[in-house]
């Protein structure tokens, strides 16, 4: 009997300790942020941003005649040609191939998209598309570079870099809902 | 014994320190390429008077705003990843081309002025001319 009840207790034990164990495992597999993106990719899915909003400044240029439009998409050409210079030096010194990925692919793939909903278009309709595109896109790629790409950057200079980008692409997005507001009053 | 040893302690620290602020200050007047340093941006101007100075980072002027003395020089050093430009508030007076990353512009100001980004009219500045 007694040998039975000491039995028990060795159970009870065990029983306590695996499974404040699994409480362990769970809170730490939670807490750790699971690593999707390496360096190469981050740097991939970076300049793919910026590319996307020169090309739709581009046309942009070829098809608006509103002057603050124009203004816009110059600047989006001047910002975001001078922080893909910026990035590719520093891939280059970090030794850092950017590398495709599904990131990259869907940014492409929304852009290809969001590109029907303004190029066809003219006048006031398409300076009213290309600035709403350019408030959603601006506020998708903020997001993305501060909960996606930032926290999963390994190398502290490439996290540095995607930290300066912010303060840029949220002054775009300042400057493209200003837009949105006249081109809303006309 | 132990007296001595710190004299031989001592001796050794004070040569290693003098001979490390003499190769630091020896690199600065080797021929060949120049880099600039921080002084180089200070006295900017042919006229070697030493200027204000305001770093652009982060769409912000740093500082926002700063005194001077009237008729000085102030020079604006672009240390963000993008383009930026200075341009007068009142009456656009002066204005700047546009600055690149790394690269600097001055002007002189003899009076109050606040001043802006074109490119990004969100980022602007004050000088007190005193």
């Amino acid at each position: 009997m007694k040998t039975n009840q000491s039995f028990h207790n060795k159970q009870k034990r065990m029983l306590t300790i695996s499974g404040l164990l699994t409480l362990i495992l769970i809170f730490i597999s939670s807490a750790l942020p699971a690593q999707k993106l390496t360096d190469a990719e981050i740097a991939s899915a970076a300049v793919t941003a910026n590319q996307i909003d020169i090309d739709a400044a581009r046309i942009a240029k070829g098809i608006s005649k509103n002057a603050e439009v124009l203004r816009f998409a110059d600047l989006m050409i001047k910002d975001h040609e001078a922080t893909i210079k910026e990035s590719n030096a520093l891939t280059k010194k970090l030794n850092i191939m950017p590398a495709f990925n599904d990131v990259t692919q869907k940014l492409i793939e929304d852009a290809e998209d969001s590109k029907k909903s303004f190029i066809s278009k003219t006048g006031a309709d398409f300076d009213k598309a290309y600035i709403d595109n350019e408030v959603k896109m601006h506020k998708k790629v903020i997001n993305m570079v501060e909960n996606d790409l930032i926290p999963q950057a390994q190398n502290a200079e490439l996290k540095e870099m995607l930290q300066k980008k912010l303060p840029t692409l949220r002054e775009h997005l300042q400057q493209a809902e200003n837009l949105q507001k006249t081109l809303d009053n006309k | 014994m132990s007296k001595r040893l710190n004299t031989l302690h001592l001796l050794r620290t004070g040569l290693i320190a003098w001979f490390s602020i003499f190769a630091f200050g020896g690199f600065q007047y080797l021929p060949g390429e120049h880099k600039p340093f921080l002084n180089d941006y200070h006295f900017i101007n042919e006229e070697k008077q030493p200027a204000d100075t305001v770093f652009i980072e982060d769409m912000k002027f740093n500082p926002g705003t700063i005194r001077i003395k009237k008729g000085s020089t102030v020079v604006w050093i672009n240390k963000d990843l993008v383009p930026h430009c200075v341009t007068s508030t009142t009456g656009r007076k002066w204005a700047s081309p546009d600055i690149e990353r790394n690269k600097s512009w001055k002007t002189k100001i003899s009076e109050n002025t606040d001043y802006f980004c074109a490119l990004h009219p969100s980022m602007k500045g004050k000088i007190i001319a005193e």
